[in-house]
Formats: structure tokens, sequence, C-alpha cells
């Protein structure tokens, strides 16, 4: 081998170490778990998804379940976000109960990052930006990790040819990439792939603690006309869920309330409100990316939620009347401040539905000031 | 069993992204050896657990 040869090889193989180097440091930063501020008093205990299955011991998606025990003998609650790590909306209301909640009676549990695994990468080829960050007024940053849909191939891999799981959900053809997805396997396998084991584990929970009912927070794209500001319900649910959109209709807030389909197999509200006792909800706020005609999903889009696609295909009546597409967009703290205000409903509405079990919640921000002021108002910061 | 496939799964990468190497350093024409070495990248990533 000539001695130029040689140079020139290793010349290449330098810069590839480099292109490593480069992209597997974005790749390594994006899998490094957001900080949470915890700090706040009424937090009464700390349980892991591990507890409710030995299996996730160890594994990305052994996540955190925080309980607010009011020391009173009442219904509970548990409202969790983070299963679709894109829809963050839904992210940020469980971290408002994390950081604000108190907890007057009953007791509340809280699930900031359902599919943890999710955060840690973004879809290919989409060009989503992997955090979005928020400056607090005392200087400091708050940021959280956004991610995809799916379970990272790099915790859960291969996966199958076929599988038709207890879900229901028969997965095959194109569909097989929904064996990561955290909302089309419940109630879950208790020794299966790692999104079916996270599922089981909620199942486990919910029927351990003896959850009386649940809200799973998600976001939809404008063009989901029977999904965007949405209760979905379980049949169980109905006069729990009614009430609560009934209040909020009340207060001024367009939602709406959904049956859950018969086959929305391996869904939280279907697949949980089957096999627990538990009143299974599931919410949808508005957010364009989730949508197929977003424009570029950079920070700005996730965060003030204005499309012009999507404003235009309002203006010429795609969408009907169910919900409007204002020219300021539907921006975080908007969605933020609609699931707080659905979850804290459906509080509300329990404690008033069964009085033998009652719960109630105290301390979460005021909606309209959230909306108002943003959530670099609302959110603690890590000093 | 599917953490098992897993591991023999990045074994096979690691070998791969060796092979690749090595043949970075023998080849003779220079378009090769940077098609080997893009090859190579993500390879290594994979075999590394990092995408």
């Amino acid at each position: 081998m000539k001695n130029n040869q040689l140079i020139r090889n290793v010349a290449v193989l330098l810069v590839a170490a480099l292109i490593c180097v480069v992209a597997g440091s974005a790749f390594w930063e994006q899998q490094q778990p957001d900080v949470l501020y915890t700090g706040n008093p009424n937090i009464t205990g700390v349980l892991k998804l591990s507890d409710y299955n030995a299996n996730l011991k160890g594994t990305i998606n052994d996540v955190d379940i925080y309980v607010f025990d009011s020391g009173v003998p009442g219904g509970k609650a548990f409202i969790y976000g983070g299963t679709h790590t894109n829809e963050v909306g839904s992210m940020l209301n469980a971290v408002t109960y994390l950081e604000n909640a108190k907890c007057e009676a009953g007791t509340i549990y809280v699930m900031v990052h359902a599919n943890n695994s999710g955060y840690t990468h973004t879809q290919p080829l989409r060009g989503q930006i992997g955090k979005m960050t928020f400056d607090l007024p005392d200087g400091t940053v708050r940021e959280f990790h956004v991610g995809t849909r799916l379970t990272n191939p790099i915790h859960q891999w291969p996966d199958p040819n076929y599988r038709f799981n207890p879900s229901g959900r028969e997965l095959k053809h194109d569909e097989l990439a929904e064996i990561r997805n955290l909302n089309r396997n419940h109630p879950g396998v208790q020794d299966g792939y790692l999104t079916e084991q996270t599922c089981w584990a909620i199942y486990n929970f919910i029927n351990t603690e003896g959850i009386d009912f649940i809200l799973d927070g998600h976001e939809a794209g404008a063009e989901s006309t029977t999904l965007v500001n949405t209760l979905v319900v379980h049949e169980n649910a109905v006069p729990l869920g009614s009430t609560a959109v009934m209040n909020c209709v009340i207060n001024n807030l367009p939602m709406r309330l959904e049956f859950s389909g018969q086959t929305s197999y391996g869904l939280s509200h279907r697949g949980l409100g089957d096999n627990t006792n538990a009143l299974c909800t599931l919410f949808e706020s508005c957010n364009p990316v989730m949508g197929g005609y977003h424009e570029k999903i950079d920070e700005a889009l996730f965060k003030d939620g204005i499309s012009g696609n999507y404003r235009a295909m309002w203006e010429a009546g795609l969408f009907g009347n169910n919900y409007e597409i204002p020219e300021e967009g539907w921006p975080i703290e908007k969605r933020t401040a609609y699931h707080m205000s659905i979850s804290k409903e459906l509080i509300n509405a329990f404690d008033t539905l069964y009085p033998d079990k009652p719960i109630k919640v105290s301390g979460l921000p005021d909606a309209n000031e959230m909306i108002e002021k943003g959530l670099e108002y609302t959110l603690k910061s890590l000093g | 069993m599917i953490s098992v496939l897993y591991v023999i799964y990045r074994i096979i990468v690691a070998i791969l992204a060796l092979v690749v190497i090595w043949d970075i350093i023998r080849e003779k024409k220079f378009d090769m050896a940077i098609c080997l070495g893009i090859v190579c990248i993500p390879l290594v990533l994979r075999a590394l657990g990092i995408k």
C-alpha cells in the first residue's frame, strides 16, 4: 500500500469519526433526561412504574409517578402526559400539577413522561426540533425535550413481523411500528415488548392503587375535527366526562365530548376502560405540529402554534364550526391551560358525582393568567 | 428474548463497522473510501447504542 494512499484513507476515517462525534453528541444530548422541579411540598411520595412491573426495572421507561395524598380518604385520580412525546401540552399540564398542585381530599397521581423512551429521539426525516425552552423572569431557563410518538428503536428493537396482543389490535404490514406506540397497546403484556410492558405497568398500577379515573393527555392536528378540544371517554365515564365538559363550556371553553370507539383497540380509553374499574378519559388539544399540513417544525411552531396553512384551511371552511384557528394560533400556554382546565373539571365532577369519594385539588395557576402571561410565569425556577 | 436479539444485533453491527473501517484502510480508490466512510457512520452510532 502506498503511503499517500494510506494517509488519504486515514483522513477519510478521521472525517467519518468527526461526523460520528458531531452527530452522536446531538443524539446523546437528546437522550439526557429533563430536569423536573420536584420541590412542591405537597408531593407525599414517588412511585416507580417498575413497582408495578418489575420487568421495567433499569429501563428508560421506569418513570416516576408523583403522589399527592391529602390524608383524607376519598377518590383517586391519575393524570398523565407524555404518552406521545411531541404532544407537549399534555406533558406541560402534568408539569403544572407536579409543581403547583395541592390535594385537599383524596389522592392525585401525576406522571409526566409516560413513554420516556419517546423523548430520546425524533422522527427521522421530519426535521423537528428536539427541545423547547422557556426563559423565566429570574433569568433562568427551563428546557423540555420534545420527542416523537413512538418508543425509540434503541430501546425496543426489532419490531415484530406480526403481533396480536391483548389489546385486540392486530399489527401487520405498515402498522407494525405501532408496537412502539404507548397508546395502541393497552392493557399491555407483562413480559412483552418495552412499550407493552409499560402499558401493563400502568394497567397494574390502576388496579393495585384502585384508581377511580384517569386522564391521558394528547394533542391533535387541526384537521382531526372529531378530536380537537375533545374529551374522549369510555362508556363507563360518560357521566363524569359530560359533567366536566359541560362545566368547561359554561366557562366559555369550547370543548366537546366523544365516545371511545368500540374498536379503538389499545387506546387508553378503550384498553384500560375495558380492563380496569377506572373511568378512562383522554383529552386532545389543538397542535398544528401534529397535523399533516404544518410548516417547518421549529420551536416557534411548537410554542406559538401559529400556522398560516391551518389558518387558511379554517378560513376556507374546511374544519366547519367546531373550533377556531385564530390569527394568534394555538400557543402552548393556551393548550396547557385547556388540559389543566379539563383535568380540574374532571376532579370537580368526580367530587360532585361520587360524594362518598371526595377529591379536591387547589394551588393550580389561574388558566386565564397562564394564557395571558405565558408558561414562563407559571413554571418554577430550578434555581 | 427480545433483549437478547438486540444484543446479537449490536454485536453484528459492531463487527460490520469494524469490517468497513478495515476496508477503508485497505481501499485503493478514493471515492470508494468515501463511500465506506459514509457507511460506517450509522454503523458506529448503532453499535454504540446512540442512534
